[in-house]
């Protein structure tokens, strides 16, 4: 329920302020959000898992957005950024899956 | 999905990748099965065995640290501005292309027809630079065969200096003769003639040059040419062939008239055939009265009907 509210706050808040991003930073907001959606999922997998810790999460959480971008953004700087998304995107996203994987091995016991 | 601190579940902390798997696993594991097996970060097993440790260590049994509502809260709502922008980006972006793009096929077309009216005008622009580059060509050949006229009239006529090779006369009275016997307008005049008969080209007296316009006369002793009173004695200088020039000088009428009275009456008349003779131009003459006539290759009606 707090995740789903706090989802939809998010949305609303982001649709309403509509931060500026800079426009240096807009080639990695999307590998940004998909790193947070991995750290979200690993977490909540945790949380199943009974081993969640909070500092680990948040650190996760953020060290995972500024390394995927830190990483898309090197590429861009050698010329090799469109592959390096697609590998950090095709790594997060198996990530994501395995860890929604064990969520609903959790949740269905199936 | 269901409350999170509800779900803290008081388990021994799972195997980590590194405890389950030996390095020779860990290097000889494919990459996909690898990302799989990780998916889960690490720490999260590192910290709970290590709460499992401490937990050992002191002897009392510590609950896994439950999730505060905060931060579950405020790490979904982070995740949920970051989606929203992203998708808000990522519409504008297609958004903007999509505009784009027809604009630009629109400019580009304009621009097309805008470039393809200035070809056209170039072609024309063209066709008037070569029409005149012909008409220049043609001014400029007139031009050209008027400057060539126009010099052989004005040497023909003695209004431009000329050199060649001729002849030069002197004439001069006797030692003391009788002013009645000098030499008269008349007598200049049947050498001048003389010359032209022969064959002369351009005639100077006394460096005065002889043109149509020129008159021979006497003015009580002085003779003037050009309005310019002579002082003996008199040179004639003629340009033509010099191998003709004396000889038809003497055959022609006037020449031996004027052979005879030099005779007669004793002038000392020398001869000399001359190399190089550098005759000036006869000063210009404005015209009142004459008009300038039509060109020289047009018709002229007047005469053409005129005569018979």
């Amino acid at each position: 329920m707090i995740a789903i509210l706090g989802l939809i706050v998010g949305v609303v808040l982001g649709l309403v302020l509509q931060p500026n991003v800079p426009l240096a930073l807009v080639p990695y907001l999307p590998i940004a959000v998909v790193a947070a959606l991995d750290a979200v999922f690993g977490g909540l997998r945790a949380l199943l898992d009974g081993i969640f810790d909070d500092k680990v999460f948040v650190v996760s959480f953020f060290s995972n957005v500024v390394v995927a971008a830190a990483v898309v953004f090197l590429g861009d700087k050698l010329g090799v950024g469109g592959q390096l998304s697609t590998g950090v995107i095709v790594v997060l996203g198996i990530r994501i899956f395995s860890n929604v994987a064990a969520i609903r091995r959790h949740v269905f016991h199936a | 999905m269901s409350e999170p601190t509800t779900r803290a579940r008081a388990t021994g902390a799972p195997a980590s990748y590194e405890q389950e798997y030996d390095t020779v696993d860990r290097v000889t594991m494919p990459l996909l099965q690898r990302i799989t097996v990780q998916a889960l970060d690490e720490d999260y097993a590192h910290a709970a065995r290590r709460r499992q440790e401490q937990a050992g260590a002191t002897g009392e049994v510590e609950s896994p640290r439950s999730v505060s509502w905060w931060l579950w809260l405020g790490v979904t709502v982070v995740v949920g501005i970051l989606l929203a922008v992203a998708g808000r980006q990522t519409s504008q972006a297609a958004v903007d292309n999509q505009s784009s793009r027809p604009a630009l096929i629109a400019r580009i077309d304009a621009e097309r027809g805008a470039l393809a009216e200035t070809q056209e005008r170039v072609g024309r622009f063209q066709a008037v630079i070569n029409e005149l580059q012909t008409e220049s060509d043609r001014v400029a050949q007139d031009q050209v065969s008027t400057g060539e006229a126009l010099r052989r009239l004005q040497a023909r006529t003695g209004y431009v200096a000329v050199t060649g090779p001729g002849v030069r006369i002197t004439v001069q009275d006797a030692q003391g003769v009788d002013p009645g016997d000098a030499i008269r307008d008349s007598d200049l005049a049947l050498l001048v003639n003389g010359l032209w008969t022969a064959g002369a080209e351009a005639i100077a007296i006394n460096n005065q040059r002889l043109t149509a316009l020129t008159y021979i006369k006497n003015s009580s002793q002085a003779i003037n040419v050009n309005s310019r009173p002579l002082v003996p004695p008199y040179v004639v200088e003629a340009i033509g062939d010099p191998r003709t020039l004396q000889a038809r000088l003497l055959e022609s009428p006037s020449g031996g008239r004027f052979e005879e009275f030099a005779r007669a009456l004793d002038w000392q008349v020398t001869r000399q055939n001359v190399d190089r003779l550098r005759l000036p131009q006869a000063p210009a003459r404005m015209l009142r009265s004459a008009e300038k006539g039509l060109a020289g290759n047009e018709p002229r009606p007047d005469q053409e009907g005129g005569t018979t």
